[in-house]
């Protein structure tokens, strides 16, 4: 937890709950165009589940974020904004500076971006936070996980864009785009305790190269439908972390301590400092993210699939440790996981909307033998029910009837200890204020 | 029936011009050119053209509703209005536009676009445009 930003943190709730209630339009300071979002969402879930946050059998308020934003567009073209955003989940909260860039369009077919961009990838990964602008309370849990967006949310470099005219083919926009991304470094963060095994704790996760990728976007001549690409590459991540103690090991990795112990002494694994807290990593990694993506909006329709293609590369695990007992400290990994969801929404009227969306995810693409595996899929049936309270607020109701554990491996909540059918099922109360 | 005829063709010419009178276009006085083509009124709409052919930069206003407000977004973006109104938070919130200026009638928007330089909008036909300039679509 940062409690050195949760001052920080609680002035910008308090300013986003004063300027959302006061009024519905966004504030104009002498050209300087401000707006803002306030969301707060409670679960439940069930069968010994908790997922992002402590909602097992309890309606838990586990989300809170908070959105701010200001733009401001000059007589010569150049565009600036900045926006930060605020969050609470589960026991986490953060704030951070979503983007800041200056921005100039040469033309519809040209323009350019600098500063720290949304990170442009399929659908919605770059307005996965803008919960006015959808009716579902949440993206597909493991197509659009929550707690990915430490690492892809935004970028700090440089975006070309624009959007060109095919003629009768109908029209193109693009966006290309190169950069650096953060460091991770708080151990805490949901992402990093999800991504950690029982084995190695990680606490820090660097982008050597930074990002690099593009996403294109074919809108044909029929009303209504979009049809995309998208590809995203960090070359040479690290993840770097510490071997874990007995308390924290399952399994195979406790009965690899266990086997310590009986061959250098009792305690040897947790206190000779040979092994648990000694460095581990995941270095040289080549992470590719590829996605293909379809949209069409009709009337008060909207439809949509994705299908996507997570690629883990050219990695090395290190665990110096092992040499003590003369194995390999290295060894080759990689990992290949597939996502896919379709989604239909329709908007019955002014004040209700209406959707459902199925999602898949497995992390075995090609391994039939241990796809059977709760813990290696994800199935999500998601009915919702939204309603706008005003035009600034709207209240949501979703449930999820889920199959598989993958979407924990990314949130930080345990998997549970007897997989069982790996049914469970989550139930999602949101409201949002926008301005 | 030669008079059948005649009251026949005159409704269907009134019929068609008010189809296309739904709304009139307008733009500051200083305006360029009077017309404007379909592919650039879309490209306004959707923020995608920031600047007019002289380089004065484009200030969009769109009215809150209405008929008017309906058929221009559906005539030249293929949206609803609760589409469009939707594609301009995105474009704000992920970074890529201002958000319009929001117009709460007519007059409101004529008095809008007469002062400022640059200035897009659209009223209800029959609607008073003096100051502006009104813009026909090539």
């Amino acid at each position: 937890m940062k409690n050195t930003k949760c001052l920080a943190t609680s002035a910008i709730i308090s300013a986003g709950i004063v300027l959302g209630a006061a009024s519905s339009k966004a504030t104009d300071l002498d050209g300087l165009s401000i707006h803002g979002s306030l969301s707060a969402t409670a679960s439940e879930t069930d069968n010994n589940v908790s997922y992002l946050g402590d909602t097992d059998g309890r309606l838990n308020l586990n989300l809170v974020d908070i959105i701010l934003n200001s733009s401001h567009r000059f007589e010569n073209g150049l565009r600036i904004g900045a926006q930060v955003y605020a969050y609470q989940l589960g026991n986490f909260k953060d704030l951070t500076l979503d983007f800041a860039n200056a921005d100039y369009s040469f033309s519809p077919q040209f323009g350019v971006r600098v500063g720290r961009n949304k990170l442009p990838h399929g659908l919605y990964n770059d307005s996965q936070d803008l919960d006015a602008i959808r009716t579902f309370a949440s993206l597909p849990y493991s197509f659009y996980p929550r707690t990915l967006r430490a690492i892809d949310a935004a970028f700090d470099g440089l975006s070309f864009y624009g959007s060109a005219s095919l003629s009768l083919a109908g029209s193109l926009d693009y966006q290309l785009f190169a950069g650096a991304k953060e460091t991770l470094s708080d151990g805490t963060l949901p992402l990093l305790r999800g991504i950690s095994s029982s084995l190695m704790q990680f606490n820090r996760w660097t982008f050597g190269d930074g990002v690099e990728g593009a996403a294109i976007f074919w809108n044909p001549p029929v009303d209504g439908l979009k049809l995309g690409y998208s590809v995203q590459r960090l070359p040479r991540t690290k993840l770097s972390g510490v071997l874990g103690t007995t308390a924290t090991l399952n399994g195979d990795n406790l009965a690899l301590a266990g086997l310590v112990d009986a061959m250098l002494g009792k305690g040897a694994w947790d206190d000779s400092g040979v092994f648990a807290g000694t460095s581990a990593s995941v270095s040289g990694v080549d992470i590719l993210f590829r996605t293909i993506s379809a949209e069409y909006t009709t009337g008060k329709w909207v439809i949509a699939a994705e299908y996507k293609l997570l690629d883990e590369l050219h990695g090395t695990t290190t665990v110096p440790a092992l040499a003590r007992l003369g194995q390999p400290t290295s060894s080759p990994y990689s990992n290949h996981l597939e996502y896919y969801y379709g989604m239909a929404s329709y908007q019955v009227n002014d004040k209700v909307g209406l959707g459902y969306y199925y999602a898949y995810n497995t992390d075995v693409r090609n391994d039939a033998s241990r796809s059977g595996n709760p813990s290696n899929y994800s199935k999500d049936h998601c009915p919702v029910i939204s309603y706008n309270l005003t035009k600034w607020c709207v209240v949501k109701a979703e449930y999820h009837f889920m199959q598989g554990y993958t979407p924990l491996g990314l949130s930080g909540d345990p998997m549970p200890s007897n997989p069982g059918d790996g049914k469970w099922h989550s139930l999602v109360l949101k409201t949002t204020i926008s301005f | 029936m030669k008079h059948f005829i005649t009251v026949f063709l005159a409704s269907v010419v009134l019929a068609v011009t008010a189809r296309a009178a739904d709304y009139q276009l307008i733009a500051n006085a200083d305006a360029g050119s009077a017309t404007v083509s379909k592919e650039d009124v879309k490209n306004v709409l959707l923020g995608n053209k920031v600047k007019w052919d002289n380089g004065t930069v484009v200030k969009l206003a769109v009215l809150g509703g209405g008929p008017a407000h309906d058929k221009v977004i559906s005539d030249f973006t293929a949206r609803t209005s609760d589409q469009f109104d939707k594609y301009w938070k995105k474009q704000v919130f992920t970074g890529k536009g201002v958000m319009p200026e929001v117009m709460a009638d007519d007059a409101a928007m004529v008095a809008y676009v007469a002062k400022n330089p640059g200035a897009f909008g659209y009223v209800s036909a029959g609607a008073k445009t003096d100051g502006v300039k009104p813009l026909a679509v090539q």
